[in-house]
């Protein structure tokens, strides 16, 4: 970084390859899965120098993983967003800002931004304690999303989302209701993911086994959702998926905000996101003991 | 000096004496009251195979969720100073206890004494079981022998010092303990004698339902008046009208045993779901009902932290069904949330509970209880239990529920149906949750 802006991006992603699995056929150059770099190879942002590597590392046999719903951009934007939120907090700039100024050339995910940031009243007013807005923007399936997301966080860490406003440019629009139902169907999904949705392996079986132990979030825990489309003449993108993709790092940006603390691993880690600091440290050290038992 | 010696070697001889004299066998074989189910004409096997079940010999002996085979042993048992594993019973000779004698078998049940001679924690209720009588303890053995044999060996006893020695508990036995067969009081009616025998001598009840004390031993004259036991309130069961089940009718009594769930009283679940669904269901009409003439004439008493049951908790009868009065559940924003997410759906906003009449909330002593100890268990673990070809099923919500949810949802529960304001906290819950399977 100089003066806060960014003059290299590298990315490296590890995991195995559900298209080489799955549909060989469409792997890429030299066994490139386009997929699993989806979003980050080719970013919204005007990068000077970008360097993008995936190694690949298959799951062993028996652990089969298949496409989730929002596919490669949900952990690509949640790495990616995540992580330029992180550089506009180090640079001491107001993460819309930052993005604006790397947005310069890319008017249609710039609109976007400029559209929910307004629509949330982004900078206006002040908000509670433990009241945070994140936002998080990005080019995937051939549209352009931003989401912003406010979120209150409780002194045991339980995460309420207030609020959430949502901007795409999915091209010519159709069916403007349509579009409305996919974005919240969609960010709805994202959200419980985000929050709830982990698999765990005990003695070689998955133990979720339904949605009391998988959690999806229910109309009372959900936020209000406003989606807002731009008026758009380009060729239609999908949107299906936009909706999943955008929101986890746009919940973790909020939690950054109320918080302070900045999650790395997904779905959130709760124990992480206690007032008390003392409570704090030992969950840490319970979290890390939970996971070794894991991996033992 | 020699004076010091002399008086030492007294004291000694003394306190080896009273050790022994503490310690002494009952050799007596005992004379059980018949019960319907384990006549005395039946086949050994089949008295064997009742006696075996009112002894709940495979709640402990097995590993459940289908992890474990039958009697192979292998359940964790944590204690405050450490961890013991039940131990294979069934007749492998090299695992089991395929090579013991019948002296062997009758010694360890009558006296805590396992083959190789030494003592046995009283995790394995051998306090209950001394009062069974030889015959019985025979018909036992011949069952478990009759059964498949399960090579498994068994898992040494991760105790601290002074708990992993096992010849420390003859000084434990020499203070609490007492082998005694089984004695008839002619006094009381049969059916009452046979009560007596299902609910001391096999279904061991006391050994969970009676306070102990320091020692971890039972306390004397406060028999069945309820104690905590690995996160989960026994309740009192004394004939206390407000304290125990004294108000409970004799068929509320029988029913609950036999199926789990009296209504408007309460449903079985965690340990006594499981002496329900391995033990107390199986039990023929005549000796359920001896049992229930048993337990009414156990002196009432108040017990520990007494539950006082409002079984018209006003929020609860202000709710339909279907949704939750106005202006109820001030406070608790976030357990009813969750409630209205997880919960209403079987057991309903009037807390009357639908599918199933175990759901139905009211009256039932989980609900009433302030420190919610069993409110949280439930919540943690659900239930899943077989009862007569029923399967009574409730998710179990902890993997994915944080403390905090957990807690708020207790408190809002025991608010909405018990009308108490309770105040469990993150921290409780996650000892509670320490406590259960897979913590």
């Amino acid at each position: 970084m100089a003066k806060g802006r960014i003059l290299w991006f590298g990315d490296r992603i590890a995991g195995g390859t559900v298209l080489g699995r799955w549909a060989p056929a469409f792997m890429g150059k030299d066994g490139m899965d386009g997929d699993l770099i989806e979003c980050v190879a080719e970013p919204c942002y005007d990068l000077p120098n970008l360097k993008v590597e995936w190694v690949r590392h298959d799951m062993p046999a028996g652990l089969n993983v298949g496409w989730w719903r929002g596919v490669g951009p949900t952990h690509n934007l949640f790495v990616m967003e995540s992580f330029i939120d992180e550089l506009a907090h180090r640079a001491k700039k107001d993460p819309v800002a930052y993005r604006r100024a790397m947005l310069q050339k890319n008017p249609r995910t710039l609109a976007v931004l400029d559209l929910a940031a307004s629509k949330i009243g982004w900078g206006q007013g002040s908000l509670p304690a433990r009241v945070g807005r994140g936002v998080a923007v990005g080019d995937a399936f051939g549209s352009r999303v931003c989401a912003i997301v406010e979120a209150e966080v409780s002194p045991q860490g339980e995460v309420r989302m207030r609020r959430a406003v949502v901007a795409v440019d999915c091209g010519v629009a159709v069916n403007a209701s349509s579009i409305e139902a996919q974005v919240q169907g969609g960010l709805v999904f994202g959200l419980s993911a985000a929050l709830f949705n982990e698999i765990t392996l005990r003695e070689g079986a998955i133990e979720q086994s339904n949605f009391h132990d998988y959690r999806t979030l229910r109309i009372n825990e959900s936020p209000t959702i406003e989606v807002h489309a731009v008026k758009s003449a380009e060729a239609p993108g999908g949107l299906g998926e936009v909706g999943t993709a955008i929101a986890a790092p746009a919940l973790a940006n909020a939690i950054f905000a109320a918080t302070g603390v900045r999650l790395r691993a997904l779905p959130v880690n709760r124990a992480l996101l206690a007032q008390d600091k003392e409570a704090l440290k030992k969950k840490v050290a319970d979290a890390a003991l939970g996971d070794e038992g894991r991996t033992a | 000096m020699k004076r010091f010696f002399k008086a030492l070697a007294v004291l000694v001889v003394i306190g080896a004496g009273l050790y022994f004299f503490l310690n002494r066998t009952d050799g007596s074989e005992g004379q059980a009251p018949a019960l319907a189910g384990a006549p005395v004409d039946a086949a050994l096997l089949v008295r064997g195979e009742y006696l075996t079940k009112a002894a709940d010999c495979i709640a402990c002996h097995t590993v459940p969720g289908g992890k474990g085979q039958p009697f192979a042993g292998g359940l964790p048992f944590v204690l405050p100073f450490g961890t013991i594993y039940s131990s294979n019973i069934t007749a492998d000779p090299e695992t089991g206890i395929g090579k013991w004698t019948d002296e062997q078998f009758v010694r360890a049940l009558h006296d805590g004494v396992r083959a190789d001679g030494k003592r046995l924690y009283p995790a394995f209720p051998y306090t209950s079981y001394t009062a069974l009588s030889r015959n019985d303890v025979l018909a036992i053995k011949a069952y478990l022998f009759s059964l498949p044999k399960v090579s498994q060996p068994n898992r040494e006893a991760d105790l601290s010092f002074p708990f992993n020695q096992r010849w420390a508990m003859g000084f434990w036995n020499a203070a609490f303990f007492k082998s005694e067969r089984f004695e008839a009081d002619a006094s009381k009616p049969l059916a009452w004698n046979q009560g007596k025998y299902l609910a001391t001598a096999l279904g061991h009840c006391a050994e969970c339902h009676t306070p102990r004390n320091f020692a971890f031993a039972m306390e004397k004259g406060n028999e069945l008046a309820g104690e905590s036991i690995q996160g989960w309130r026994a309740y009192n069961i004394t004939s206390d009208a407000k304290n125990g089940i004294g108000a409970w009718s004799d068929a509320e009594i029988a029913a609950y045993l036999t199926t789990g769930h009296a209504e408007g009283r309460g449903s079985a679940s965690g340990p006594m779901g499981e002496a329900v669904e391995h033990s107390l269901q199986y039990l023929k009409p005549e000796d359920a009902s001896a049992l229930v003439s048993y337990l009414r004439t156990v002196p009432a008493k108040a017990g520990k932290n007494p539950i006082e049951i409002d079984a018209k908790a006003p929020w609860a009868l202000a709710a339909s069904a279907a949704a939750p009065a106005a202006n109820t559940a001030e406070g608790h924003e976030l357990g009813l949330r969750l409630f209205a997410s997880a919960c209403a759906s079987c057991h309903q906003w009037n807390g009357k509970g639908q599918q199933t009449a175990n759901a139905s909330l009211l009256g039932t002593r989980g609900v009433n209880d302030p420190e919610g100890s069993n409110v949280t268990q439930m919540i943690l673990q659900g239930v899943r239990m077989h009862v007569h070809d029923r399967e009574i099923y409730m998710p179990a919500f902890g993997k994915a529920y944080t403390d905090a949810e957990v807690a708020a949802l207790a408190n809002y529960v025991i608010a909405q149906f018990g009308n108490k304001q309770a105040a469990v906290t993150p921290e409780f819950v996650a000892k509670q949750r320490a406590q259960g399977p897979n913590p």
